[in-house]
């Protein structure tokens, strides 16, 4: 049928693209403007040197991943760096991961106090990362020690004050942070099985750790595999709030590449002549760890645990 | 029911929408009042909200639009109303991303890193306005900038840009009352001696001793010359320890405060040392890499432990060896030193990372006061820490009374030699720099607007009136980065603490030994953070593998005081390919 000239088959299909378009507008600049234009700048940021009095940039060859060479790799920063990186990835997410599938298959099960288990792992991140820092820093420095005073009767210094366990706080913090949102996940998507699979394996006498091990693991196993894949993308960006917990004066020996990179960039905020150099490190992580993930990704998919 | 579920949906777009919506209400000018009256004529001026407050602009304000009631700046208007506002990220580059479309005429910047900002172009031409002479007769503002800041402000084009402001020198301030009290000043003479060692240099003391009932009288200090505001004060580093351990062993005084929230503040010390020890001579070279015809003392390397000193003529091939100068090492191992003992040394929550500045400040204010804390003698901080301050001294006298008003605090002159004392005639003046980098400056954005520049120029030129100058530092305490002077009245109105700092400025002024800490140096311009007097860059550790923003952080894992300040240094490949590259 025929209304001012359209039909209405017509009208509907120019309804539906418009709403369309209205929601996917906004995202598609977003894309445009905070992804591919930031990356394309950045990419063309690496082979520049940039003149300040000028306001001019130069094309600068091979020169900003050379001194990142000679400043970095050379003088072994980049190594301490690596090993934090490294030491925080595998206590974060390889040993987070672990941690968080055997919590939340937990929870799952309704074990005792499953409840009130899930509530402390998630309440972390309804709080802003800044403040739940300085709570942690304020136990850590004061709370900790005074429980340790009062059982032992020895002062200790705080825990993030003493370069011994200063670290081991931070990485422990992390690996803390990271349990929320896995647990949530890794819960909803173990509700979502069906609840005959596991009666059917009730009966059969199966043990929680093999319904574990042949049911519920390969049913999360897709999440897990987004978990262990951005946990890889991450190990150069993962700064490990150390930016929160000491700005840009935390010592060299407990950087990670993703806190240099970040307070590098603080600290050279207005320095064009740094920028380029820090593009030429983000495009060579890029090169390193995009690889990586994609030979990762492959082979989850190929060796993991299937449902069939 | 489904009718409640698409009405529910319904309601919950809309909501979702206006809670969107809002976000934008954060676009536009920020907390700045629009302009109501159009018989009346606005500026806006900013100013950093930090230690060093918003009291001097308020002053500036008042009188500013007192001075300029009658006058029309443009057609159809008398007067003028100055808009102001203290925003936390003016400092260098917080302003950098904002400052073109900010409503701001004039800012207060701290740490104002030029170039960059030079080059967004962001900055008006002030030239015309900084050397036309002044209504009140005192000269123009280009006569009263030092020669280096001149060239660090006219560095880019020899055109001024930004003006310079508060002269923010850092170190350590001491509680004189307590001095007083306790007898904690060397003796002019036959001074009484609790020890016969040195724990500075393990041998026997070859310092002075300390004031008693007996024996009164003070010693020179380290200026070597008798009634001037370091008399008493220790003048040598030795003679410094000797006072810390007769504080700790004997006098149940804990020397030292600071905030371990703040770790880099210990760097402020670090400054003061080094500066002292330099001297400005050879302090000016770490900015400007040339030394002229003059030589440096460097410290080109160790026989053991033993440092290597040289008289080197410093010039742009060279100017890494300024990061080697002598007087650095000499304050490295004064430092390393004091962490050595630093659990003797410092009230013991300084090292708590979450110890923030204002609870040391507290604590620094209120032990001799309150019988709970043991008393303490110093704290660190910047010179603006009394500011900061206010809400813990005003809290003091309302508990104290009396004995709480216009405490005795003073700024602290550093010893400049190792051992030994300094008699009269033999001793340095004091040695300050600017730790800050604060300066005033245009916004370019109101270059076409002739209304707007007329009254910023009336301002800018009304703050560097003479009678605005004794203004700003009498209420604020802290002295402006120029040349001038502050009456009998002025300087009366004053706190002891403040008049202390403008002591020690005037003194450096007259004496010649105020190191402005910039340059018009192209290596400088272009690398501030590299080589600025702050407390990172400069006098931090990076060996490549490790980095230490502080030789606590180096002591605390194990390096001497050699390590650290060679970890300090710039090498000559990276000062060729990363530094000296132009012309």
């Amino acid at each position: 049928m025929r209304m001012n000239g359209l039909s209405a088959k017509t009208k509907t299909k120019i309804g539906k693209l418009s709403f369309y378009i209205c929601l996917i507008i906004l995202p598609l600049l977003q894309f445009l403007l905070f992804y591919l234009y930031v990356n394309i700048n950045s990419f063309i940021l690496a082979f520049q040197n940039y003149d300040v009095f000028t306001n001019t940039a130069s094309f600068a060859g091979w020169d900003n991943f050379r001194k990142i060479y000679t400043e970095l790799i050379e003088p072994g920063k980049f190594e301490v760096m690596l090993k934090n990186s490294l030491t925080v990835w595998l206590w974060s997410t390889v040993l987070g991961i672990v941690g968080a599938i055997l919590f939340s298959y937990y929870i799952y099960k309704q074990g005792p106090l499953s409840n009130l288990f899930r509530t402390i792992l998630y309440m972390p991140h309804v709080i802003s990362t800044v403040v739940l820092v300085v709570m942690f820093k304020y136990f850590s420095e004061w709370g900790i020690p005074a429980i340790y005073e009062s059982i032992t009767g020895r002062l200790i210094d705080g825990l993030y004050s003493n370069p011994d366990t200063a670290f081991p706080t931070v990485v422990f913090y992390s690996l803390w942070m990271g349990f929320g949102t896995q647990v949530l996940m890794y819960v909803s998507t173990m509700a979502g099985i069906d609840v005959s699979i596991s009666e059917a394996a009730k009966i059969d006498g199966i043990t929680y750790i093999k319904e574990f091990w042949y049911i519920t693991l390969p049913l999360v196993f897709p999440t897990l595999t987004t978990f262990i894949l951005t946990g890889i993308a991450g190990i150069f960006t993962n700064q490990a709030n150390l930016f929160s917990f000491g700005s840009t004066g935390v010592s060299g020996d407990m950087q990670t590449i993703g806190y240099y990179m970040y307070k590098e960039l603080q600290i050279n905020a207005t320095n064009k002549t740094a920028w380029p150099m820090l593009s030429a490190m983000g495009l060579l992580f890029t090169f390193i760890v995009a690889p990586i993930t994609f030979l990762v990704r492959w082979a989850l998919k190929k060796y993991g645990p299937r449902v069939d | 029911m489904k009718n409640f579920k698409r009405k529910m949906m319904k309601a919950m777009a809309i909501t979702l929408t206006i809670m969107t919506c809002g976000t934008v209400v954060g676009c536009g000018p920020q907390g700045v009042e629009l302009e109501p009256d159009p018989t009346m004529s606005y500026l806006y001026v900013s100013t950093r909200d930090a230690g060093t407050g918003t009291i001097w602009l308020e002053e500036m304000k008042k009188g500013f639009e007192e001075k300029y009631a009658e006058t029309s700046f443009a057609d159809g208007k008398k007067g003028v109303t100055v808009n102001t506002e203290a925003i936390r990220a003016a400092s260098g580059q917080g302003l950098l991303g904002t400052l073109a479309n900010s409503e701001h005429n004039i800012c207060m910047v701290e740490s104002l890193h030029y170039v960059d900002y030079m080059a967004g172009n962001l900055l008006y031409d002030i030239t015309d306005w900084v050397e036309e002479d002044l209504s009140d007769g005192s000269g123009s503002i280009a006569s009263k900038i030092s020669k280096e800041h001149k060239e660090y402000l006219t560095g880019f084009d020899g055109n001024y840009y930004a003006l310079p402001w508060f002269s923010g020198f850092n170190g350590v301030t001491y509680d004189a009352e307590m001095f007083d009290e306790k007898g904690l000043w060397f003796a002019d003479e036959n001074g009484y001696k609790p020890s016969t060692k040195s724990t500075y240099t393990d041998a026997a003391y070859t310092g002075r001793g300390f004031v008693s009932a007996q024996n009164s009288k003070k010693s020179c200090g380290p200026d070597g010359v008798y009634n001037t505001f370091d008399d008493g004060l220790p003048s040598s580093y030795e003679e410094f320890f000797y006072l810390c351990e007769y504080m700790t062993e004997i006098k149940q005084v804990t020397p030292f405060i600071y905030t371990g929230a703040s770790e880099h503040y210990l760097n402020y010390m670090f400054q003061a040392l080094t500066l002292n020890w330099s001297g400005k001579e050879d302090a000016t070279t770490m900015y400007t890499f040339d030394s002229g015809n003059d030589t440096v003392s460097i410290i080109t390397g160790f026989d053991g432990d033993t440092p290597i000193q040289e008289e080197i003529k410093i010039n742009k091939d060279n100017g890494y060896l300024t990061t080697q100068l002598a007087g650095k090492y000499y304050a490295t191992k004064f430092m390393e030193e004091i962490f050595k003992n630093e659990g003797d040394y410092f009230y013991s929550r300084s090292f708590n990372t979450t110890f923030t500045n204002l609870e040391a400040q507290t604590i620094f204010i209120n032990s001799n006061l309150d019988p709970d804390y043991s008393p303490i003698g110093m704290i660190i901080e910047g010179g603006y820490w009394y500011q900061e301050a206010e809400s813990a001294l005003e809290a003091s006298e309302n508990k104290y009374g009396s004995e709480a008003q216009n405490r005795n605090f003073r700024y602290m002159t550093m010893p400049s030699q190792e051992t030994g004392t300094v008699n009269e005639g033999a001793g340095k003046s004091i040695v300050l720099g600017d730790g800050l980098g604060c300066h005033l400056l245009v916004n370019n954005n109101i270059k076409n607007n002739p209304e707007k520049l007329a009254i910023a120029k009336a301002f800018l030129q009304y703050c560097f009136e003479q009678a605005s100058l004794q203004t700003v530092t009498s209420k604020t305490g802290m002295p402006i980065a120029v040349n001038y002077d502050m009456d009998t009245n002025a300087y009366g109105e004053m706190c002891n603490y403040a008049q202390s700092l403008w002591d020690a400025y005037s003194t450096s002024l007259k004496n010649n030994s105020y190191c402005t800490t910039c340059s018009g140096s192209k290596i400088f311009l272009a690398n501030y953070p590299v080589f600025e007097m702050g407390t990172g860059g400069w006098c931090s550790y990076d060996s490549g593998a490790d980095s230490y923003e502080t030789v606590r952080n180096g002591v605390k894992a194990n390096l001497s005081a050699k390590e650290y300040f060679q970890g300090t240094g710039i090498s000559k490949s990276s000062w060729d390919s990363n530094y000296n590259i132009y012309d």
